[in-house]
């Protein structure tokens, strides 16, 4: 009875230390543990509600002023390291930075709410959110899928009553389903197996699992942080970026691939101007998989930026805002109060 | 290579596994120790090499397992996993048989944005049909990680959070798996091999969602 009564106390005061081990334990899925607050957890963000939703968002400059959309890439990826863009504000522009619905600091949603049309949507809606004036100008810059979304837009909506003045597109991957297709087995083709980046990510889906947006945004980060190698980023310098959004990003990826998707069938009927700026060292990105992009606009123009790559906006600021400031100069994009 | 990867690399080099999920349950009353070489998928391109031994539990045998795993893609010794449990055959004294299996599990990795430390545990059931010179049986898993200790690392504070907490997390994650495993004899060594599917604890699919092994062992 003794030895039954002394395993009983052992086993009771071996559970108690476990509980009290546990208990101390930090939580995954409390908010800023591991990633970023969101707008949702942290009021105090900067943030506009459209379409039943929060977004993370902030515009720079006077609101009267034409505006210019930044779109970030991904779909997944946050508007970070394209603040240097916020130069902008001082040529007399309204800059207007956002993370898209489910994605950087903006409200999380589940995977089943996601729809295409709404998607395109959600910009519409910014786009008016930040208007003043019936007229206001407007201008995109986007950056890969930000580029693509643009594309997207202005084939739905063309130069919307005569407002879209034209757009930097930033290294889109595909204006078209078949386009995508051939992209992403390049980009996938330029990661190697052996990759300790990507074998990393392999081996800490043992450690977590994306049981809630926190982690899968966590173990997300973990793949994409430093992006791919075809993207050649600087690794001394490298973009910073919020938080993932890994539940829209597959859910966007999973409808187009349910949907297929074509951005150029009213392309030819936009009448202005697009610059195409790519970074010399992207791989996949190149110039001939530019030009047969920007064919679907009338009229197009492409630049490369020698010595980077897809990170042009946050590596080479100074010489990514001088392009954009000499187009918008040769098309008559003015800055100041309209 | 710091002191700690040191040790680990010591501890791996030193190591005797073995691999009890993938044990000819009828061949359990023959030789009791056994050692095994293993490649293949699971969570990454992985190679391990193991001991077991078979001992007298009550009325049944035991297999004590003990296994070191490493992912030999990107090789770097702050990758690995340690096993340690037991097997035991539950009901069948015919050829068909079940048997469980429980082991502890330590783990650890080195990223861009972290390093993790991980004390899990991993359960087993296998059923299926057992000759002395070939088996094949179906298998339902769950490895759960109990706890993950989460460093990160100054990358990862300045690019993306300055804020995220290091520490101990309780219950971060763990992945179901079902598949199929089978194995033939020849003398005293042994080929097995293992496949299946892996799902997370919220039925997703993790970035590797399956895995598959092959395995070579010598019985004595």
């Amino acid at each position: 009875m003794l030895n039954r009564n002394t395993s009983r106390r052992r086993f009771a005061r071996t559970c108690f230390v476990i509980a009290l081990a546990l208990g101390a334990c930090l939580d995954a899925e409390d908010p800023g543990n591991l990633v970023p607050k969101t707008v949702v957890e942290d009021p105090a963000l900067p943030q506009i509600s459209i379409a039943g939703t929060k977004l993370h968002a902030e515009a720079f400059g006077d609101p009267a002023a034409p505006l210019i959309i930044v779109l970030h890439g991904g779909p997944g990826s946050d508007y970070r390291a394209m603040l240097p863009l916020r130069a902008l504000a001082d040529d007399g522009y309204r800059v207007v930075f956002w993370d898209q619905r489910g994605t950087g600091l903006s409200q999380r949603h589940d995977s089943s709410t996601y729809a295409l049309p709404g998607y395109l949507e959600d910009l519409r809606l910014v786009i008016e959110h930040y208007t003043t004036t019936p007229d206001q100008p407007i201008m995109f810059i986007g950056q890969s899928w930000g580029a693509m979304f643009a594309t997207w837009f202005i084939n739905e909506y063309g130069d919307y009553n005569g407002r879209v003045r034209g757009a930097i597109l930033s290294e889109p991957g595909a204006f078209t389903k078949a386009q995508l297709d051939v992209y992403l087995d390049e980009l996938m083709a330029a990661i190697p197996l052996t990759a300790e980046q990507f074998n990393d990510a392999l081996w800490s889906r043992q450690f977590m699992s994306a049981a809630d947006h926190a982690r899968a945004d966590y173990l997300g980060g973990l793949l994409a942080f430093g992006g791919r190698p075809s993207e050649v980023q600087d690794p001394n310098n490298k973009a910073p970026f919020w938080r993932s959004g890994t539940v829209v990003a597959n859910s966007v990826f999973a409808l187009v691939e349910t949907h297929g998707f074509d951005f150029t069938t009213n392309l030819a009927a936009f009448p202005r101007k697009v610059l195409f700026l790519r970074g010399a060292l992207n791989t996949v990105v190149t110039l001939d998989h530019q030009t047969k992009l920007a064919a679907s606009y009338l009229n197009a123009e492409i630049v490369t930026i020698p010595n980077v790559g897809h990170e042009m906006i946050w590596e080479t600021a100074d010489e990514y805002l001088a392009h954009t400031r000499a187009y918008f100069q040769q098309i008559g994009f003015t800055g100041g109060l309209q | 290579m710091n002191a700690k990867n040191l040790i680990i690399a010591g501890c791996l080099l030193v190591s005797l596994d073995a691999r009890a999920q993938e044990v000819n349950l009828s061949s359990l009353d023959a030789e009791p120790n056994r050692v095994h070489v293993t490649t293949g998928a699971e969570y990454g391109f992985v190679a391990g090499a193991g001991y077991s031994r078979v001992l007298p539990f009550l009325d049944r045998k035991l297999v004590v397992t003990g296994e070191v795993m490493l992912p030999w893609a990107a090789l770097d010794v702050s990758d690995y996993r340690l096993r340690l449990g037991a097997l035991v055959p539950i009901v069948g004294p015919g050829r068909w048989k079940l048997a469980g299996s429980i082991a502890w599990v330590l783990r650890g990795t080195e990223s861009t944005i972290n390093t993790m430390t991980d004390v899990g545990v991993d359960a087993a059931l296998l059923g299926g049909f057992y000759d002395s010179r070939w088996f094949v049986a179906g298998e339902v898993g769950a490895d759960v990680a109990l706890t993950t200790k989460i460093t990160h690392n100054d990358a990862y504070r300045e690019t993306s959070h300055p804020d995220a907490m290091d520490g101990w997390y309780a219950g971060p994650g763990a992945n179901l798996r079902a598949g199929v495993q089978a194995g033939v004899a020849f003398a005293r060594y042994d080929v097995t091999m293992r496949v299946g599917q892996v799902r997370d604890v919220a039925g997703e699919a993790p970035l590797l969602p399956f895995y598959g092994s092959l395995a070579l062992g010598a019985r004595w």
